[in-house]
């Protein structure tokens, strides 16, 4: 999986888990979701097992933090650089 | 990319409505205070009137902080005494200094603090200051009661000492110039007016001022003038201080009231205030007892006046609420000056600065003419006053 | 996309956040004149109001906004390299300008102690373990006024103020435990200037109670977005903690009122309680003016609370009061203790990490009040408040779990139970705030009798 199919799995987790009704056009590989207020801690933790359940990575404590997952881009840089890709 | 079909500019379609919402906000926001003194006081109208008054802090703050208590945590993390070690005194003393105050108060033991004599300074953090040579806020007066002369010993806080006002401006002085005017055509005897006035006595404190001081001037009339001081939350302060300070409370039915209240040493001033405020009633009718008392043993009469810095009148009668009834009960003649500024619109004109509630030299103007208008009219209070029917 | 830039900027906030392009930080007199018009009326309206003013002839929160205005009318036109280090640099300044030299001095001092201490090869546990030592040595000092003045003046000559420990606590207490965390994973050596920028925050001298700024944050953020769009939301911010700070004035005298004529009534009652819990516009109104401030200046930082008076649960409000400390919270316990634990079991980590939350906010409050006022607070009145609403927020976070685990989707509630729920949630909240501000059980108990 490149990294781009990493962003668009994400990002569809997130519409679907976080904001029905939204158009995936309007959330952007840059859209701030911890900054903003859109992700709060718990709906992180969900991000965070559902990104090592699909891609079976582990993430630590001090990862889930907004330098990697405030972005879908992060997010995916992230699962990118424990998948060694 | 979807094509930008507005006809303003891209950079300013994105945050131009921010900033137009953003405008339009300040602007209106900028536009009530010069408006709200157009709007009407009763109705929507005037509630918007008073929240505009209000949010511009038309009852300052530190004003309100004597009646309200720092509780809570935030309120107390942001009270005065952490605020001015870090910016205010810094600030002050850096940007816009007021010039060096000398030292016009000094020790006391049971009183805590009393004017220092012959302080003359023109500006201070409390506004012209001018004591006498023994100490008064006040101009001089000999022990020796002048033949021929009705003194009357005034005994009040910051309002009736004249913070931030000259001496001449104060209201005690200002009766005093009225009536002895009205003496001179009616062939009266005229007034003098002594001052004993100090900023921040509390009534425990005017006590004393009354039976260890006033004496020996031998007045014809006591006059105890109440403020909001009196029936604050920390009207009990004085009482809080001395046993804090571990110091003589001097008279049996404070310590008694000390005792029962079961204030010690390690109370914070609040909870010290917390554990007296049931006592207030009490320990102000013990005092106007007492200083009755002595004016009884002086063949003194004795007046008790009330009196409201410039703020909310209806906030002032609220709060004098029981204390009226129980002054009432006590036989003594009140004279009750609470309405004087009723009536004034903008009460910062007759402040001495739109943060300070005390009154300016018009605001003691109206004090004194109130005072004068009510006294004549009252009869009891005209015969302790001029000793006469 | 769909629709025009416009429409989408509209209909989703999400667009409100986000540009494809990079950030435009080329200055033009158009975007400028618009932001510098805004800040003038801003000023008018602090003025005309007297903001900041509730005590007398204080200047210092009008003098700092127009500081900070002017400030930036000249970093709106620098180069993007020079901008953070002329922030850094008027920051420092300031500290000088506006406080004792001596505390001044005493905080550089502190800083670059602190600084040493992070740059030098020691591992990573050498390091909090020295910080953490300093720490306990002003501690020390603190609690010896005379000797420490003694020792000052023996050793240096000068002794230093009380404001002096007021600033290094507001400063370094709770930022430098996010910094030190932060530091354990952090790639490469520390910047000074990300440093500099962190701790010495213009607004905090004045406004000693500042929220918990996070340092990834604060980086990440800074110049990511439209320079214009940034300083714009910051203005906004301003606005909003401007009005909350003039709200502010009329709650206390309402209260006041209320106070004077004595709680007679249940309707009184549950007034002087709402008006109790609103004194909270002047924490999220100074709130707003600081980080709305730092936008000015290319710091995209999120918001400080969000409609607080709107939430629908107890942790739906945890989250809203006071985001920046949630989020401190969050980051430091929270996260590592659920991440500790939850090979055990979801639940069971979402519980005991949302206890040690409370345990820990309810212990650095105390910290933090004996940094800014001198004295621990260990009052038996605020332990019953963070336990009571840590065991809300606990048991809201089980009866959600439960939830999702029965396979219970959250459908879209109706709006009349939404706003059932934010009844009962603010009612609970209000009450709580009451004891919380309340100097005894016996005062709190004695007050919602109104009968007697």
């Amino acid at each position: 999986m490149d990294v781009s199919e990493m962003k668009n799995t994400v990002r569809e987790f997130i519409l679907a888990e976080f904001l029905p009704g939204e158009s995936s056009a309007n959330l952007k590989d840059d859209t701030p979701l911890r900054t903003s207020g859109v992700l709060d801690s718990m709906a992180t933790l969900k991000l965070v097992s559902f990104v090592e359940d699909k891609f079976g990575i582990e993430v630590e404590a001090h990862e889930a933090g907004v330098e990697n997952f405030d972005r879908i881009s992060d997010i995916a840089a992230l699962i990118a650089s424990k998948k060694g890709a | 990319m979807a094509t930008n079909t507005s006809t303003l500019p891209a950079w300013l379609t994105r945050w131009g409505q921010d900033a137009r919402t953003s405008f339009l906000t300040l602007a209106v926001l900028a536009a009530l205070p010069l408006l709200s003194p157009l709007l009407p006081d009763a109705g929507p109208a005037g509630a918007l009137r008073f929240a505009v008054e209000e949010g511009r802090g038309r009852n300052p703050l530190w004003w309100i902080d004597l009646r309200q208590a720092n509780t809570g945590y935030y309120e107390s993390l942001m009270s005065d005494s952490s605020d001015p070690s870090v910016k205010s005194n810094a600030l002050l003393s850096r940007a816009w200094a007021l010039p060096e105050s000398p030292h016009f108060y000094k020790f006391h033991p049971y009183r805590i603090y009393t004017g220092e004599p012959n302080i003359k300074a023109a500006v201070t953090g409390e506004g012209p200051v001018s004591t006498n040579s023994l100490g008064l806020f006040d101009v001089e007066h000999t022990l020796a009661h002048p033949a021929g002369v009705r003194r009357v010993a005034v005994f009040g806080d910051s309002l009736t000492r004249g913070w931030g006002v000259e001496l001449p401006s104060v209201y005690p002085r200002l009766i005093e110039q009225d009536l002895n005017r009205k003496q001179a055509t009616g062939g009266g005897e005229p007034f003098e007016f002594i001052n004993f006035s100090e900023s921040a006595y509390l009534a425990t404190q005017l006590l004393d001022v009354a039976l260890a001081s006033a004496p020996a001037y031998k007045p014809d009339v006591y006059m105890l003038v109440l403020s909001e001081l009196a029936v604050s939350p920390k009207w009990s302060g004085h009482i809080a201080t001395l046993v804090r300070e571990r110091r003589d409370l001097k008279y049996p039915f404070l310590k008694q009231v000390a005792g029962e209240a079961g204030v010690t040493p390690q109370d914070s001033p609040d909870e010290a205030n917390r554990k007296l405020a049931p006592y207030r009633l009490r320990v102000l009718r013990t005092v106007v007892e007492q200083i009755k008392a002595q004016a009884d043993h002086d063949h003194a009469g004795f007046l008790i006046v009330l009196i409201s810095a410039a703020e909310d009148s209806h906030l002032v009668r609220l709060r004098f609420g029981d204390t009226l009834a129980m002054l009432k009960d006590t036989g003594v003649p009140v004279v009750d000056l609470l309405d004087t500024f009723d009536k004034v619109k903008d009460i910062e004109s007759v402040r001495s600065h739109w943060y300070d509630a005390h009154p300016n030299a018009l605001g003691h103007k109206m004090l004194a003419e109130n005072f004068v208008r009510k006294a004549r009219s009252e009869p009891d209070a005209w015969r302790v006053l001029a000793g006469q029917p | 996309m769909s629709g025009s830039v416009i429409e989408a900027a509209t209909t989703s906030k999400l667009m409100a956040n986000t540009t494809n392009k990079p950030p435009v930080s080329a200055p033009r007199p158009g975007g400028f004149l618009t932001l510098a018009g805004q800040l003038v009326l801003l000023a008018a309206v602090m003025e005309l109001f007297r903001v900041g003013q509730d005590r007398g002839p204080d200047m210092s929160i009008p003098y700092l906004c127009y500081t900070a205005f002017g400030l930036f009318a000249v970093h709106y036109w620098l180069p993007m390299r020079w901008k953070e280090p002329f922030w850094v640099a008027a920051s420092l300044a300031a500290a000088f300008v506006w406080l004792d030299w001596r505390v001044a001095s005493g905080l550089v001092v502190a800083a670059a102690g602190f600084f040493a201490v992070i740059r030098s090869p020691l591992g990573y546990w050498w390091k909090t373990g020295l910080i953490a030592t300093a720490f306990a040595g002003v501690t020390y000092l603190t609690l010896h006024p005379v000797g420490t003045r003694n020792l000052f003046q023996a050793v240096l000559g000068i002794t230093p103020p009380q404001a002096l420990w007021v600033m290094f606590g507001s400063i370094f207490m709770c930022r430098m435990i996010v910094y030190l965390h932060d530091l354990k994973h952090m790639k490469g050596q520390p910047p000074l200037l990300g440093f500099l920028a962190y701790f010495f925050l213009l607004p905090n001298y004045i406004f000693p109670l500042m929220p918990v700024v996070d340092y990834n944050t604060m980086r990440l953020g800074y110049q990511r977005r439209d320079i214009h769009e940034v300083a714009q939301k910051g203005i906004h911010w301003m606005a909003r903690g401007v009005m909350q700070l003039i709200f502010y004035r009329i709650a206390f005298h309402l209260r006041d009122a209320v106070l004077a004529e004595g709680v007679h009534s249940a309707g009184s009652l549950v007034y002087y309680m709402l008006l109790t819990f609103l004194l909270y516009t002047r924490v999220s109104g100074q709130f707003h003016l600081t980080i709305g401030m730092l936008h000015l200046f290319g710091y995209d930082l999120p918001e400080t609370n969000r409609k607080y008076m709107l939430s629908s649960s107890f942790t739906d409000y945890w989250r809203r009061v006071n985001i920046y400390w949630k989020d401190f919270m969050v980051k430091v316990v929270y996260f590592p203790v659920f991440f500790r634990l939850r090979k055990s079991g979801q639940l069971r980590a979402k519980i005991v990490g949302t206890l040690a939350v409370f345990l820990v906010t309810w212990a650095l409050h105390s910290y933090q009040f004996f940094w800014l006022r001198g004295s621990v607070l260990l009052h038996p009145v605020d332990t019953a408040f963070w336990c009571l609403f840590g065991i809300l927020v606990t048991a809201n976070i089980w009866w959600e779990h439960r939830r999702e685990m029965m396979g219970k989707r959250a459908p879209r509630p109706r709006w009349w139970k939404t706003a059932l729920s934010t009844v009962g949630t603010m009612s609970v909240i209000i009450t709580l705030w009451t004891l919380w501000e309340a100097p005894s059980f016996a005062a709190f108990f004695d007050l919602l009798a109104w009968w007697n």
